[in-house]
């Protein structure tokens, strides 16, 4: 393993590479909590849950919100694999408050229908977590 | 002879109507470049999901998984055809229509419930002439499927295939092997049959160092890779065929222009021929006029 290189982050959706950058810090959200990557961390691979993904480089901090995917650490690259990847710019904290109000008070019957509900509004409480961190 | 003016206003009109396919064609050459810029970078994904999941059967896991088991029976069965919403686009949308009534057809013979879905309007309208009417039917996909859209089909797809209501897919659509070639494609979707197969056996040494942590397990690692790697597929079907549609139109729009081209030139040699009559004739009637009066 190359000692000399840097940590390098990738975040690719399906539809695009968002970003792929030299990076001195990354913070991941996993399913079950946050997950900090610096260099030499040894290989991985995890499940991301929603919430906000923290690059930390030379020229500051890179923050997305992502929806779900997966996380793969090896030679001191990160790739993130996601649905989505969002800017918490694009992410407007009084919309998503009354989206989640909609979906909570939304009537859903059937365990499919709750779980769906459910995802959804966990999906939205961490865009608007994100949101609210500028 | 009044046939000159004929020929000239035909000629005038093919000169408007070269002039349309050419900017198609360039339309159509700008919209490929793009939809071939976000073909590419769906591979980077594609790409990195394989690499996964070759690192995570290295593990020694026994991948297995209901989204890959064959059903013994199979009673409900599903066909999914992408065309394009435009015509004017060559042989596109027939070839895939005719493909599409011809593994139609089979599948209503091999299994008892069948469906229909059917993308593009030009689809449709061939499907329904035949007398095929789609139980769903999409236009919204344009030039450019964004991925969320993909997600919401595939997600009914992944949905009524685990509640067992699916229980095969076949996707026809037109993939896309080179900028010079693009074939007609039936593939069965569900059941995957096996993940990470696209690129063969690409690389399968460089891996000594398969010493990943999982967080959480590989297996559940695995139940989530899957129905990913689904939506993938499908969502490269539908990128593939949206370059193929534009490439189509390019090559169609360029013969189309060449051969108004063609015909201008035709017309042209007609119609000096005819000028230069009309003016020999007048010259003649001219000259018979003097000889009379001298």
């Amino acid at each position: 393993m190359a000692t000399t290189s840097n940590l390098r982050c990738v975040v690719v959706t399906p539809e695009e590479t968002v970003l792929e950058t030299e990076a001195d810090f990354v913070a991941l959200p996993l399913f079950d909590g946050e997950l900090g990557v610096a260099k030499h961390h040894a290989p991985m691979i995890g499940r991301l849950g929603y919430g906000e993904l923290r690059i930390r480089t030379s020229e500051g901090e890179k923050r997305f919100y992502v929806d779900g995917g997966f996380v793969q650490v090896a030679d001191n690259v990160v790739s993130v694999l996601t649905n989505q990847a969002k800017l918490p710019t694009k992410l407007k904290a009084d919309e998503l408050a009354q989206e989640i109000l909609t979906e909570v008070h939304s009537v859903s019957a059937g365990d499919e229908q709750i779980a769906l509900s459910e995802k959804s509004v966990a999906q939205l409480r961490a865009q608007l977590r994100v949101a609210k961190r500028k | 002879m009044a046939n000159s003016r004929a020929l000239d206003k035909r000629r005038k009109s093919i000169r408007n109507i070269r002039k349309i396919t050419r900017t198609m064609e360039l339309i159509a050459t700008a919209r490929f470049k793009k939809a071939m810029d976000r073909a590419a970078a769906a591979t980077a994904y594609t790409e990195r999901i394989t690499q996964l999941v070759r690192d995570l059967t290295k593990t020694g896991l026994e991948v297995s998984h209901p989204l890959l088991e064959k059903r013994e029976e199979i009673t409900n069965g599903k066909l999914l055809v992408l065309t394009a919403n435009r015509g004017l686009c060559g042989g596109f949308n027939g070839n895939l229509t005719r493909a599409g009534l011809k593994r139609w057809k089979e599948i209503q013979a091999e299994v008892p419930n069948c469906t229909l879905e059917l993308a593009g309007k030009k689809g449709i309208g061939g499907f329904e002439f035949r007398g095929h009417m789609p139980d769903k039917a999409f236009t919204h996909f344009e030039d450019k499927p964004t991925f969320a859209e993909v997600d919401v089909i595939a997600n009914r797809y992944l949905e009524e295939y685990t509640l067992g209501k699916l229980d095969r897919l076949d996707v026809v659509y037109m993939k896309f092997n080179t900028i010079a070639r693009q074939e007609v494609a039936v593939e069965t979707l569900l059941p995957l049959g096996s993940i990470g197969d696209d690129d063969g056996a690409g690389g399968g040494d460089e891996g000594a160092q398969s010493q990943y942590e999982f967080l959480p397990s590989p297996e559940s690692i695995l139940e989530e890779v899957v129905p990913t790697s689904f939506k993938v597929k499908l969502f490269k079907c539908f990128l593939d065929s949206a370059v193929s549609e534009q490439i189509a139109r390019m090559v169609a729009m360029k013969s189309a222009t060449e051969n108004a081209g063609d015909l201008i030139k035709l017309l042209s040699m007609q119609y000096n021929r005819a000028r230069q009559g009309q003016i020999t004739s007048e010259l003649m009637d001219l000259i018979g006029g003097v000889e009379a009066l001298n």
